[in-house]
């Protein structure tokens, strides 16, 4: 990426003709089994295990054919006094004249047992290949066969559900609880010994296991949406367990240059859509990255002071996972995310998931802890806090969910508070509360806070500046009243535009056609470009930098060149701007 | 006003969870959708509407009540040519893009389901077809008959569950929150292109969601549910310049306006339906005017009108 500014020229200004989105080539097209293919190879486990069995597998069936000798050919030597002896336990290496015994009378020289003779006398490595075959057979035979059996019980049983399920689950359990050792032994009285007598055993108890595992996965999958769809179209049962139900992983350049500034006490929105890089760069700053992210350029400063000491900087992507920890993960800095259900452990007491924080990280004794904890649910409004310590989680709902997790991100005493679309789950009615909660908190504890949300109604309520990103990229940034009544950016129009205004009747609601991009190519130009309906020549080649509009304000758009045509806000854009401003002015 | 489309009379859905207790997802809701017409049915997490409208389309089977569709009920056992009129005149719209298509079919497959299973069409040729024109209805190209869902974005697989439930050319289009789960531009986009089949093809939608200003922007009439009750129904007019019930006034007055100045100061109005002591058991309807309808028992529609502050 070169760093001198590009300078346009008259031409770039040109606005480009329309065009047809509906047919964007946007997304990365991988097969299926492609997929399947380069996850399995890349697992050096998964390989090296295919490999063992590739082996084995051939062996199995060539090793025999590589020895003179049968599995029960009993292999006699010559003696230096000229007797016969039987090479019982004999290694590898063999030097004389040897003779085969019964039908093999050949002479051989110097022969080598890979695998040396057994205490009979016979040749371990026919035995051993002979042995992995009939094994093999056995096993093949028995899961084809079982996999049939069992799979289609256990799926006909869970879809019915109600008695068919029932009954079906009864004889399951009474079949399992013979053993299999009673099977082959009654078996065995009728049946002649041989690889035949296990198959048959093996089918009538391994199906059990796989139709428990099947039976389970289609309990998860009948309640699939996609399944719902097929009911509602008429598909008989038939066609949806086995038409349905049964057919049944490149780098991305998520961020791609953010500049974030935060102060005490401020509340700063990162708004954007999905793929616009909100939730990645928060998780970037903390260290919460999967292990094959890769963080390219940037620093992510963070200023503190321990106590009274003096105050530090510290850049966050330098520090070790194990110095970030120490630093700053849930003492400082502390995140609360989306959905509370997955953010509480169900197996343990709230009170107890307050607490582990304080006394692992804090040193906190288990009764100042307790009682810390007690204040903390209190200040997020939760009654008889003292009897909720002992709840677990699914006896909360999911307001009261949300308040328990944002007390665990206060008990470490955070600067900073990350809350990820931290009320996107919830009621809005809920979700007005815990806005309200968060303000009270902020106020009271001098809380910087971050509010990654797509919801503009959200940002408009807590935020005092806002950051809106597309593609990775940051596309405007200034004070939320800049941004709501003046915004610079074709995107935040559209973003503005997209919210259905409660106050008219609007016929049609305005909206950004396309989608957002796939950011497996890094894209040229601006990458809003596609579905900018102001995008200019020079949109395509270039992406724009920061154009300052104010100290405050500043929007990555060309339109802001002093060269750039000037372009009318939409009429029905500009309308609700106009109203939205009036109503503001009682305010102020 | 023409017959009723779907008539919905007292439905009572239960779900037996042991012998002594069962959960009570709706109890005793009654509404009634026109031929053309949108119907806007809201309520929060709990409130019963996702079980309405699976009841409704007969993924359940009602506990009581009754449900006319076309003239004809649907709500107790169906003959074959009932089940079959089901199936084909009433369709739904899932809400989770991810995993309302079948992520091993192919999409022309996806939308084609419901021609197979009715044998609608006579030849492959015509099939492909009918599955191309309905790609382009919702705003897809033909070419996306032969890609699996994990290729397109959120908004374009909505599309393609609304594609699919449009090709049987239905009567009435359940659509179950289907708009909750995608990007607020992309709502947008679905939602004109959900307009703009009603305008084609005259459907009526029964649009189930919990996003309010949505629901105002696409619908003709409202049911507002709480905890399995409809609380209050009327048209968007009514319901949103003078909201009577006070669960109503509290949802409206959750929705955040976009304008920082303004919901900055606003506070939500609160309702707690024990502490105000309301028994939903107790009400009744109360028509207010219009088709404006309240449940409340008399004292309790008398002392809320009296209350009516502005919004």
């Amino acid at each position: 990426m070169n760093n001198t500014p590009y300078v346009p020229v008259k031409e770039d200004f040109q606005f480009l003709p329309d065009r047809d989105i509906t047919t964007d080539q946007n997304f990365a097209s991988q097969g299926y089994w492609k997929g399947v293919a380069i996850s399995f190879f890349r697992n050096k486990r998964a390989v090296a295990g295919l490999v063992i069995v590739a082996l084995i597998m051939f062996f199995a069936i060539f090793g025999p054919m590589m020895s003179s000798y049968s599995y029960k050919d009993i292999i006699s030597v010559t003696s230096a006094e000229g007797k016969q002896i039987v090479a019982k336990g004999i290694g590898p290496q063999i030097s004389g004249v040897l003779q085969g015994s019964g039908q093999n009378t050949e002479l051989f020289t110097d022969h080598t047992f890979l695998f040396g003779t057994d205490d009979v006398g016979r040749d371990l490595w026919t035995r051993t290949w002979d042995g992995a075959r009939i094994s093999l057979i056995i096993a093949f035979v028995t899961i084809v066969i079982d996999m049939i059996i069992g799979m289609s019980y256990g799926l006909i049983s869970g879809f019915f559900g109600g008695m068919v399920d029932n009954i079906m689950q009864r004889i399951v359990e009474i079949s399992n609880s013979v053993p299999r050792l009673v099977i082959v032994s009654v078996l065995a009285i009728f049946m002649p010994k041989g690889m035949f007598l296990v198959i048959v055993a093996l089918l009538l108890t391994e199906w059990i296991g796989m139709s428990k595992i099947s039976r389970a996965e289609m309990l998860k999958l009948k309640e699939q949406e996609y399944v719902l769809a097929s009911r509602t179209l008429g598909a008989g049962s038939f066609h949806i367990i086995f038409r349905q139900i049964l057919p049944n992983a490149g780098v991305i350049h998520a961020i791609r240059g953010v500049n974030l500034l935060l102060k005490k006490g401020e509340t700063v929105a990162i708004v954007g859509e999905s793929g616009s890089g909100k939730s990645v760069t928060m998780k970037a700053a903390c260290g919460l990255l999967d292990s094959n992210a890769v963080i390219n350029s940037g620093q992510v400063l963070y200023t503190y002071a321990e106590g009274d000491g003096p105050e530090q900087t510290v850049d966050l992507l330098k520090l070790s996972k194990k110095q970030l920890r120490k630093t700053i993960n849930g003492n400082r800095i502390a995140m609360v995310f989306q959905d509370p259900m997955t953010s509480l452990d169900p197996t343990m007491q709230i009170g107890k998931q307050i607490m582990e924080s304080m006394i692992l990280y804090r040193g906190m004794s288990k009764a100042d802890a307790w009682k810390r904890s007690v204040e903390l649910l209190e200040l997020v409004g939760i009654t008889d806090a003292e009897k909720r310590m002992k709840n677990y989680p699914h006896q909360l709902s999911g307001g009261m969910r949300q308040r328990v997790v944002i007390a665990i991100a206060l008990s470490g005493s955070p600067d900073i508070l990350i809350c990820d679309e931290p009320t996107t789950a919830l009621d809005v009615t809920i979700q007005a509360k815990i806005l309200e909660l968060i303000k009270e908190v902020q106020d009271r504890l001098a809380l910087s806070v971050i509010y990654i949300t797509h919801d503009l109604g959200v940002v408009a309520k807590v935020a005092d500046y806002v950051n809106v990103m597309y593609a990775g990229k940051i596309v405007e940034v200034g004070k939320v009243d800049e941004i709501f009544y003046e915004p610079a950016h074709p995107y935040t129009w559209g973003l503005l535009s997209a919210m259905p205004d409660l106050d008219t009747d609007d016929d049609r609601l305005y909206s950004i056609p396309g989608s957002p991009p796939n950011l497996l190519h890094e894209p040229q130009g601006d990458a809003f470009t596609p579905r900018n309906a102001f995008a200019m020549r020079i949109d395509e080649k270039e992406a724009p930098p920061l154009f300052k509009i104010s100290d405050t304000h500043y929007a990555a758009t060309w339109l802001l060149h002093p060269d750039a045509p000037k372009v009318e806000l939409p009429e029905g854009l500009r309308a609700r701007l106009e109203r939205a401003r009036k109503e503001a002015e009682k305010y102020l | 006003m023409s017959e009723a489309l779907l008539k919905v009379d007292g439905l009572k859905q239960h779900f037996p969870v042991s012998r002594k207790f069962s959960v009570k997802a709706v109890n005793g809701v009654s509404f009634e959708i026109y031929p053309g017409e949108t119907y806007g049915l809201v309520g929060e997490s709990g409130s019963g509407k996702t079980t309405i409208g699976r009841s409704v389309i007969r993924l359940y089977d009602p506990t009581a009540g009754s449900i006319t569709f076309e003239g004809k009920e649907i709500s107790g056992a169906l003959d074959k040519d009932t089940r079959a009129m089901l199936r084909r005149d009433m369709q739904m719209i899932f809400q989770d893009p991810m995993s309302s298509l079948n992520p091993r079919k192919k999409v022309g497959d996806i939308i084609g389901e419901g021609l197979d299973i009715h044998k609608r069409f006579s030849s492959a040729e015509e099939r492909r077809e009918a599955v191309g024109a309905m790609l382009k209805n919702v705003g897809l190209s033909p070419a996306h008959a032969e890609r699996y869902p994990h290729q397109f974005s959120g908004g374009q697989r909505q599309r393609v569950g609304i594609a699919r439930a449009l090709i049987m050319n239905p009567k009435l289009i359940i659509a179950d929150e289907c708009i909750s789960a995608l990007d607020v531009s992309i709502q947008a986009q679905v939602v004109n292109l959900m307009k703009d089949i009603q305008e084609e093809t005259r459907c009526a939608y029964l649009f189930i969601a919990h996003d309010l200003s949505m629901v105002k922007y696409i619908s003709d009439r409202i049911g507002v549910l709480h905890l399995g009750y409809l609380v209050e129904t009327g048209t968007t007019e009514e319901i949103f310049s003078h909201p009577i019930h006070p669960y109503t006034r509290s949802l409206l007055s959750a929705v955040p306006h976009p304008n920082p100045e303004v919901e900055k100061r606003r506070k939500s109005v609160a309702y707690d339906k024990n502490a105000a002591g309301v028994d939903y058991e107790k009400g009744v309807e109360h028509c207010v005017g219009g088709t404006h309808t309240v449940l409340a028992t008399p004292e309790e529609l008398e002392r809320w009108q009296r209350e009516l502050p502005a919004i």
